[in-house]
């Protein structure tokens, strides 16, 4: 979130407005005292849109703040509740510009973005407006690409040597905390040279929070209670609007399910991913939870793609049979196997009355016939 | 050319030999016929494995086995110092099996690799397999069959779908390469593509997903080559925008990415898509059978 971003960018000695996170109304009022009007009002969010949401205020005094935010504390943007708001000073500047330090797949090296015209939708600058550098990620950033970069925004007017330390400070952040995203959309450029960050975006790659304990509770807060509690189990699980569960081994193979079943007129309401495992274990603990998901309602036929190529179908159908055992559940249960043994597995599972598949498609139909 | 020497046989380390998975998948392999020359594990040296030596460290290993290559099934916090060494000792080729890399370490990884031609497949992927031959990673042995096409896949249990279901309708294969469900991969579709294509396959069954650009550049690689038998699925029609499929790799973000943007892009370059996995096949066998 913003004021997150923020709180690093100051420990970074990016210079960000004079202000205040605040959960909930207690302790806002005592604050503005010490602020200069107007003031920004900032839902802080993990989504983006806020401000099309009107989740985005400014404020002349006292009175006009503390609506804002009572109003934006009640707020819902994206379908995602507002975890708080930012109040801080609105600053005036005589240019906005556009930074950004991203991760590019193609050359799989950080991109420097960098834009003349900050304050706007990224996709919506101008492109001549805009410039871009591949940065060495062997290397220390390179004297040459900020003394480049920030000629191209400022052409030695004043603040070119605040911009330029601005991405020597972005640079040090994005690397020593494993940063997809640093982003600062508008950067403003005051009329005495200073500049400050008026927004933050900082993305910190999941897979490197074993090197930054500090930010674990940050990890997994917008997820459901479905996601939270596969993920206390080591599962994959994104909770989606349909009401078929789908369970299977592998991301691309879970994928390739949900898209066959709304060929078919079905939507997903979970994509359940096993990984590339078939053990029997792990297989009965994800079916746990799909079972709870249908016991209160939310999803009504579960379909349960596995490629048995590790262990054989056998042992997976024989876990299905000891973990499934209720009628009405095994009722809305379609499987589908393939793999080693497969024909013998379907066999053990149709004598069991399983509703059992080894085309895919059919699968998927079955899924969505017996749903009611 | 980047990707070449993932394509030929090689002598072959494996680095977290003592693992469960590494030791499991070493027994495979040496099952089909892959030349597993020796293992890496720290502080474990000395010791056999499926009867394959153990060594602490890569540049004892090369030294003492002359592997050209490894396979890596070390814990993502080690996976950077395992494959720096791997890249000191002077091997060709590696295979990356370990989840979850740090995208900073993957992008250092990547760049050391390229800076000293290194060739390297994944992070995150299930391995390949020169039919017949050798067999490098985690796939399941007994899906493939000896014959002439090409797959190429950014998701692990999904090839094994699609290439069994080629093996038995008699669509046998040449050549299967995972290139890893993570954002950064060693090599991408478009390197796959033009490094398949030099070996003079009948065909080409590409296997993409949600997330990143990597189908629409290698579309227009195919059209540049004017390349023909090119086949393709996409998975992730029905994902919605900007949440992770389980791959890292795998996310619609700012309108991105999308499945159906790659279909197009593949189509209009002559591709022939199909819309399921079962269309896939059909349209491979009407070509060939």
């Amino acid at each position: 979130m913003e004021h997150e971003a923020k709180g690093l960018f100051r420990r970074y000695r990016i210079s960000t407005p004079r202000g205040s996170f605040f959960q909930d109304m207690n302790g806002i009022a005592p604050s503005l005292v010490n602020l200069k009007f107007p003031v920004m009002v900032k839902a802080q969010t993990t989504v983006g849109g806020r401000g099309k949401a009107g989740a985005i205020r400014t404020a002349l005094h006292d009175q006009e703040a503390l609506e804002a935010c009572e109003r934006i504390l009640g707020m819902h943007v994206a379908g995602m509740k507002v975890h708080g708001v930012l109040v801080e000073e609105m600053i005036e500047a005589s240019r906005e510009l556009y930074l950004a330090i991203i991760i590019d797949q193609r050359t799989r090296c950080p991109l420097l973005l960098t834009g003349c015209a900050g304050g706007m939708d990224v996709e919506n600058m101008p492109t001549h407006t805009m410039k871009r550098w591949v940065l060495d990620p062997l290397e220390p950033l390179s004297e040459d690409v900020l003394d480049q970069a920030s000629n191209f925004l400022l052409r030695g007017d004043p603040g070119t040597k605040e911009v330029r330390s601005t991405i020597a400070a972005m640079w040090r952040l994005f690397r020593n905390m494993d940063c997809e995203l640093v982003e600062i959309n508008p950067l403003m450029i005051t009329d005495s040279g200073k500049a400050i960050a008026a927004d933050a975006k900082v993305a910190i790659d999941d897979d490197s929070l074993f090197r930054h304990a500090e930010l674990l509770d940050r990890y997994g807060r917008d997820l459901t209670e479905l996601e939270k509690m596969a993920k206390s189990k080591g599962f994959n699980l994104v909770e989606l609007p349909g009401d078929i569960g789908v369970l299977a081994n592998g991301a691309g193979l879970t994928m390739a399910a949900l898209d066959t079943l709304q060929r078919y007129g079905g939507r997903g309401g979970t994509f359940l991913d096993l990984g590339g495992t078939d053990d029997p274990d792990r297989i009965s603990e994800a079916l746990g939870l799909l079972s709870y998901d249908m016991a209160r309602g939310r999803i009504r036929s579960l379909l349960v793609c596995i490629f048995g190529g590790i262990t054989r179908c056998d042992t997976v159908a024989d876990a299905m049979m000891h973990t499934i055992t209720d009628k009405n559940v095994k009722a809305r249960t379609v499987v589908r196997l393939r793999g080693n043994n497969e024909e013998e597995a379907a066999k053990m599972l149709r004598l069991a009355k399983f509703n059992v598949h080894i085309d895919l498609d059919d699968a998927c139909l079955q899924a969505v016939k017996v749903r009611t | 050319m980047k990707g070449r020497t993932l394509l030929t046989d090689h002598k072959v380390l494996v680095q977290g030999i003592t693992g469960r998975q590494g030791s499991h998948h070493t027994a495979q392999m040496l099952d089909y016929g892959t030349k597993v020359v020796g293992g890496v594990t720290p502080g474990k040296g000395g010791v056999l494995v499926h009867g394959i030596p153990v060594f602490n460290d890569v540049q004892r290993a090369v030294e003492r086995t002359g592997a050209t290559a490894s396979v890596l099934f070390v814990p993502a916090v080690n996976l950077k110092q395992a494959v720096v060494e791997g890249i000191e000792a002077g091997l060709e080729a590696m295979v990356i099996i370990t989840e979850r890399t740090p995208i900073h370490d993957a992008m250092h990884i990547l760049a050391l690799a390229r800076r000293n031609n290194v060739d390297i497949l994944g992070p995150n992927c299930p391995g390949l397999c020169l039919v017949g031959e050798s067999k490098v990673g985690i796939m399941p042995n007994r899906i493939f069959r000896k014959g002439d096409l090409a797959v190429i896949s950014r998701s692990g249990t999904l090839t094994y779908e699609v290439v069994q279901a080629l093996s038995s309708a008699g669509l046998g294969q040449s050549v299967v390469l995972g290139l890893g469900g993570d954002r950064l991969l060693g090599t991408d579709m478009r390197e796959a593509v033009e490094a398949v294509l030099e070996k003079g396959p009948s065909g080409v069954v590409m296997i993409g997903e949600i997330g990143g650009q990597m189908e629409e550049e290698a579309s227009l690689l195919i059209k540049e080559l004017g390349a023909e038998n090119i086949f393709a699925y996409v998975a992730g029609v029905s994902a919605p925008p900007a949440r992770r499929m389980g791959h890292a790799g795998a996310i619609v973000s700012r309108g991105s990415g999308g499945a159906w943007d790659k279909i197009k892009a593949l189509e209009g370059s002559g591709v022939a898509v199909g819309r399921s996995l079962g269309d896939l096949v059909t349209l491979i066998s009407k070509r060939f059978g």
